[in-house]
């Protein structure tokens, strides 16, 4: 062991002197190459003193625990070898710092901390242990490795490699607009998203700060960014450029590249002077600098929000909740501010004292909506006090020439509504003195365009709005009358109503299917009656507009109801209703809303249906059958309609068969009624065949198995 | 024994306490390191934000237009001249590209252009191209801003419409007025935060299902409030006979005093939201007539909307109604107007589904303009997808049919918020497939809630174990078409 220590204690001897002697002559130090590799070791080997000289340090504040012959010899054995490692590490550091490229205050302080180390372990050896010089020596070393170890690894991680995760680096407020550089719009976001992580004010590589303008033109220190108008010729082109792979390439392989866009962007703004002052305004909007500038802004630049326009102080939300009410609204603009609108709602509910409340928050009040109010000019008087009125809505209140001089000292007011008032044109130059009116809507006033002119070019500033005004010349259609009557069926004695909603209006009708005329047609006067099955069709005609189109109602008579009934052949399943049933419910089915079952369909099968009345019969002088007539949904009038009668389902004749006409075209969907006139009779029994039509008429083109559909919602017998 | 349950599942001791702490911080660990931002500070509180717009919106309403069926493009807003050069010539592999088509034409061994059967013009400062079944429309393109690429995900009506409509194409999703309700709460306290109106055109229809006004797993106050058609456009709102407004007042009270003996019990939120949807109503008692009385409209306003706006359950009647609600502080009124699935007999068709809306859809945004509201409301124009340039069926030199289209559709904007007087969008000559700036539904739906002054991202709502979102994972702010 003994001779292990005196041999370290040499080397270590023979290390110190060559130490002194370098320092002495390191300004005429050449390094042979195989040296240089051997300095390398250097942070490989500073970890050796570090581990050792902590564990002995250790050691000695625990020495209680463990026995004291061997403790001082191992003690003394750690110090040797802590005394070597550090002389060779000191050494070594030495080769490396002639390497260059380490920034010179920091490395000054690191060599010569690190030699007084290397000197202070050498010290160490030849103390005596438990002595007070000992542990402070030993103390000191500790320390002065600790500070001389953090320089080292600030040399090589950088200042801030501990910490820096927990440093946020603040993103930068921007907004961007037509006045904004493309260095600021597009360069710079790029740079921040790809590039500020490693060049930045804490963190250098490579010498090179990119967090601001005057940094990036000061370069790295392999020199200047780039050269102007020459992209191929810049540095920063070169690196983005080289393969991934290289050890050069910028951003680094791990990290996210640049995309395409960017990289043009990049080469382009160099390429035309990589100019940092011009302005987005100065590009023309073909400029290709400029396009691709606006796709990088986008993908970098969030919307801007505009931040709190307003500046005065919040109203307490306590205040806010006092003030609001079902009939007076009151909220923030938003979250971030302090502005409030009012709205005020239901004229029967209105009071003035609700207007009065409002001097409470009067200094936030920037929007305020009275429209519609019962509103007097004198009760305007409390408003002028908000100065920080912007948008004042008075639409349809009571206001005259002297409510609007009240407005006078509403210095911020920008838009004034005051449309649908008794405002008259020289009563506008009360507020056209307002500094900062914008806006003045005087729609439904007795402001006429004409009146406008001299406003107009007196006050261009000021945009007066007059609204609609009806083109004389142009006529409009009255639209048709409409029905009253809720249902088609009509009892007994139920009169047809009809209705047009122009007041002023007239209607004319036919009830013999015919079309009227808004001359000779029946003028109607009063409700109508109807007897039977009825088609009512009317339009609405006025002086000055053009007669309506014509509506057609077609009524039903509810008559008897069946006390039984029954289908022969059974419905098609798609549509079955609820079988026989629908046919007698009384109930007609919604126009084209086929799958409700109050309608029922017949295709393939013809609609044979019996139907029974109990004693005493009544009387029935006709049967109606009513269906959709829609030629788009296939749904056609019956090819043919027979009526049987007699005393029970075997013994019926046949009272009438009718064929009604097809249609020739498409028309309106509409559900009408074929009526069959028996001769009055009074059967227990009758039966009632519809044929469906089968064959599609030619004009209404389909596939050849498309068949027309029969569909019943109802038969009447009256 | 429910009690018993629960007291149970209360009695923690030391071991288990320990336990799920170890098993807790573990989770935790893990989760940090799977999920590096998990906890950091988010930016934003969703629930606290509930009731107010995250930042200053342009828009403080919607109103939607929503045309039913999908109205052709071809024949509206889009104009393809090269189309009607092309006519009667195939598709174009090139343009085709092998998209899927619907089963309706799928087999079609020719797909003929056709181009459109009517005249477009451009109009207004803008120089928008209308054609003449828009002859009110046009009038108004200075104020509008069309979107020309619009495109879809669904290729059938009812998928498609349920995606525009809720975000999704399953159904279920809370629609878009169930959102901005949730978001952004009720203006006026007297009606709904979210109205539809529904009117149907004499062209071929699709149906429209209460799942497109769903509040799907928001509160049901967020439900839409569909109107009626009828003369009463809110029914059963008038007392019944022979009883008057303080017997109402006292029969309220004792009901939600039930009530809530009923919710101390369960606890079940539906419970309150019942109480409020009473007190609503009682409320709507005043505010409803007022609203529904066209007696104070100025004459000018029928000649303006039309003489149709007096016929209740009209698109004309809806538009106008939609006014007054939207002036009333409604958040958002939806209308569908039915009868734009034109397979077929286009020409003889579209023209009576134009006229229906043309007048009334002009009309709205000039009356919303000329009361100063067209700053503050958003009005939206459009269908669930775009129509073929191709002909579906026979084409003849009068009449032609137009499949479903997803993959590029015309929608216009206008009012708070949009810039107006400009086209965004641009797709190719055949109108088939989208050249530059695309607009998915996802987008805009952000756009819209932009709008609004509300983060699509941010106005989330936790449901079977994660964030929903009107705009699910997706959804890019279209920048282009606002002011």
């Amino acid at each position: 062991m003994d001779v292990f220590k005196k041999l370290i204690v040499n080397i270590v001897f023979a290390v110190q002197v060559l130490l002194v002697f370098l320092l002495v002559f390191e300004q005429q130090l050449e390094l042979p190459s195989w040296l240089q590799a051997f300095g390398r070791l250097h942070p490989l080997l500073l970890h050796l003193p570090i581990g050792l000289l902590i564990l002995t340090g250790i050691l000695i504040v625990t020495r209680k625990y463990f026995e004291s012959e061997s403790f001082d010899s191992l003690i003394g054995f750690l110090l040797h070898l802590s005394a070597l490692t550090t002389s060779l590490t000191a050494l070594m550091g030495l080769f490396l710092s002639r390497e260059g490229g380490y920034a010179e205050g920091d490395l000054v302080w690191h060599k010569w901390l690190g030699v007084t180390l290397s000197f202070l372990c050498s010290f160490l050896i030849f103390i005596q242990l438990r002595k007070k010089l000992f542990h402070a020596s030993i103390a000191i070393s500790i320390l002065v490795l600790i500070i001389a170890g953090h320089l080292g690894a600030n040399l090589t991680h950088g200042e801030s490699f501990v910490l820096g995760p927990l440093e946020k680096i603040e993103p930068k407020i921007r907004i961007i607009n037509d006045s904004s550089t493309v260095f600021e719009a597009a360069i710079d976001p790029v740079l921040e998203s790809k590039c500020y992580s490693c060049h930045n004010n804490r963190k250098a590589k490579g010498g090179l700060i990119l967090t601001s303008i005057e940094d990036i033109l000061k370069g790295g220190k392999d020199g200047e960014l780039w050269e102007s108008g020459k992209a191929e010729n810049s540095l920063l082109i070169k690196r983005l450029l080289l393969p991934t792979s290289h050890k050069e390439h910028m951003p680094p392989q791990d990290k996210q590249q640049l995309s395409e866009d960017e990289l043009s962007l990049f080469t382009v703004w160099i390429n035309s002077g990589a100019q940092i002052k011009r302005k987005l305004t100065e590009y023309s909007n073909e400029d290709s600098l400029k396009k691709l500038a606006a796709i990088i802004t986008d993908r970098y630049i969030k919307h801007q929000e505009p931040s709190s326009i307003y500046h005065f102080a919040f109203a307490s939300p306590e205040k806010i909740e006092k003030l609001s009410n079902p009939y007076r609204s009151v909220f923030q603009f938003a979250r971030s501010e302090p502005a409030l609108q009012v709205d005020f709602f239901v004229r029967q509910a209105f009071q003035k004292k609700y207007l009065e409340e409002l001097a409470e928050v009067k200094e936030q009040i920037v929007y305020l909506n009275l429209s519609n109010m019962p509103i007097e000019d004198e009760d305007l008087k409390v408003l002028q006090s908000f100065k920080n009125i912007e948008v004042l809505n008075l639409n349809n209140t009571n206001i005259t020439l002297s409510g609007l001089t009240l407005l006078k000292s509403l210095s911020n007011l920008k838009s004034l509504s005051i449309s649908g008032t008794k405002i008259n044109v020289a009563s506008l130059n009360a507020i056209t003195s307002l500094p900062n009116l914008q806006k003045v809507f005087v729609w439904n006033t007795s402001i006429q365009e004409g009146d406008l002119t001299a406003l107009r070019t007196q006050f261009p500033s000021i945009d007066w709005e007059i609204g609609y005004v009806p083109d004389t010349k142009e006529v409009l259609q009255l639209s048709p009358p409409i029905l009253v009557n809720e249902m088609s069926v009509l009892n007994q004695d139920e009169k047809i109503i009809l209705k047009a909603s122009l007041p002023g209006t007239i209607i004319r009708y036919t009830t013999d299917n015919t079309l009227p005329d808004s001359i000779t047609g029946l003028f109607y006067d009063k409700p109508l009656s109807a007897s039977g099955y009825t088609i009512v069709k009317a339009k609405a005609c006025k002086d000055g507009w053009i007669s309506s189109e014509v509506s057609e109602f077609i009524f039903f008579m509810k008559g008897y109801r069946p006390n039984k009934a029954e289908l022969l052949q059974p419905a098609d399943e798609r549509y079955p209703g609820e079988g026989v049933t629908t046919l007698i419910d009384n109930k007609k089915g919604i126009v084209d809303f086929f799958k409700d079952p109050t309608w029922i369909a017949f295709i393939k099968n013809p609609m044979e249906a019996v139907f029974y009345f109990n004693e005493q019969p009544p009387t029935i002088h006709s049967l109606t059958i009513s269906y959709s007539k829609n030629v788009g949904a296939m749904t056609m009038p019956p090819q043919h309609v027979e009526v049987w009668g007699g005393s029970d389902s075997q013994h019926l004749t046949l009272l009438k068969k009718v064929t009604p006409d097809q249609p020739t075209e498409y028309g309106q969907s509409k559900t009408e009624g074929l009526v069959i006139s028996i001769p009055p009779s009074t059967f227990p029994c009758y039966k009632l065949i519809a044929k469906p039509l089968g064959k599609l008429p030619a004009f209404r083109k389909a596939e050849a198995k498309d068949k027309a559909w029969l569909m019943v919602d109802e038969v009447f017998f009256n | 024994m429910a009690n018993e349950f629960l007291e149970n599942q209360l009695n923690i001791n030391r071991r288990h306490f320990l336990g799920k702490l170890s098993l807790g911080l573990g989770s935790v660990a893990l989760g940090s390191l799977l999920i590096p931002g998990l906890f950091e500070k988010s930016e934003d509180d969703t629930l606290s934000s509930l009731g107010l717009p995250h930042f200053a919106p342009k828009a403080k309403r919607v109103i939607y237009l929503f045309q039913n069926g999908a109205p052709s493009q071809l024949e509206s807003f889009d104009y393809k001249p090269l189309l009607n050069t092309m006519h009667g010539q195939d598709l174009p592999a090139s343009i085709r590209m092998g998209q899927r088509l619907t089963g309706m034409t799928s087999n079609q061994n020719k797909f003929p252009l056709v181009g459109s059967y009517f005249k477009f013009q451009q109009y207004g400062k803008s120089g928008a191209w209308v054609s003449e079944l828009f002859p009110n429309i046009s009038k108004i393109v200075d104020d509008v801003c069309f979107i020309k690429t619009m495109h879809t995900e669904a290729i059938n009506h009812d998928p498609a419409l349920t995606f525009m409509q809720t975000g999704a194409q399953q159904g279920n999703r809370p629609s878009m007025g169930a959102w901005l309700s949730y978001g952004l709460g009720s203006e006026n306290k007297n009606l709904p935060g979210y109205c539809v109106l529904l009117s149907r055109g004499k062209g071929n229809g699709q149906g429209v299902y209460s799942k497109l006004w769903t509040n799907g797993f928001l509160d049901s106050v967020h439900q839409g409030v569909q109107f009626s058609s009828s003369e009463e456009a809110v029914l059963y709102l008038k007392d019944p006979e022979g009883s008057d407004k303080a017997s109402r007042r006292k029969m309220l009270d004792n009901l939600s005093e039930l009530n809530n003996m009923n919710y101390e019990k369960f606890g079940d939120p539906e419970i309150q939201t019942r109480i409020q949807q009473y007190e609503m109503a009682y409320r709507m008692q005043t505010a409803v007539p007022e609203l529904t009385d066209l007696t104070k409209e100025p004459d000018n306003i029928i000649k303006m909307y039309g003489p149709e706006c007096l016929v209740p359950g009209t698109y004309a009647a809806n538009c106008l109604l939609a006014r007054k609600l939207s002036e009333a502080g409604v958040r958002f009124v939806q209308l569908y107007h039915q009868g734009w699935d034109q397979h077929g007999n286009l020409t003889g068709e579209m023209p009576g589904q134009a006229k229906d809306v043309d007048r009334a859809s002009a009309a709205l945004i000039m009356d919303l303009k000329q009361r100063g509201l067209l700053d503050e409301t958003l009005v939206i124009w459009g269908g669930e997808f775009g129509r073929t340039n191709y002909c579906q069926g026979d084409l003849s030199d009068k009449n032609y049919g137009r499949d479903h289209h997803p993959r590029c559709y015309t929608i216009w904007m206008a009012g708070g918020g949009i810039k107006p007087g400009i086209t965004y969008g641009e797709n190719d000559e055949f109108g088939y497939n989208i050249v530059k700036d695309p607009v998915h539904v996802n987008d805009f739906h952000a756009t819209v809630l932009h709008l609004l002054g509300l983060h699509h991202d941010k106005l989330t709502f936790k449901h079977l174990g994660r964030r929903y979102r009107l705009t699910d994972v997706a959804g890019k702010i279209v920048n282009g078409v606002m002011a």
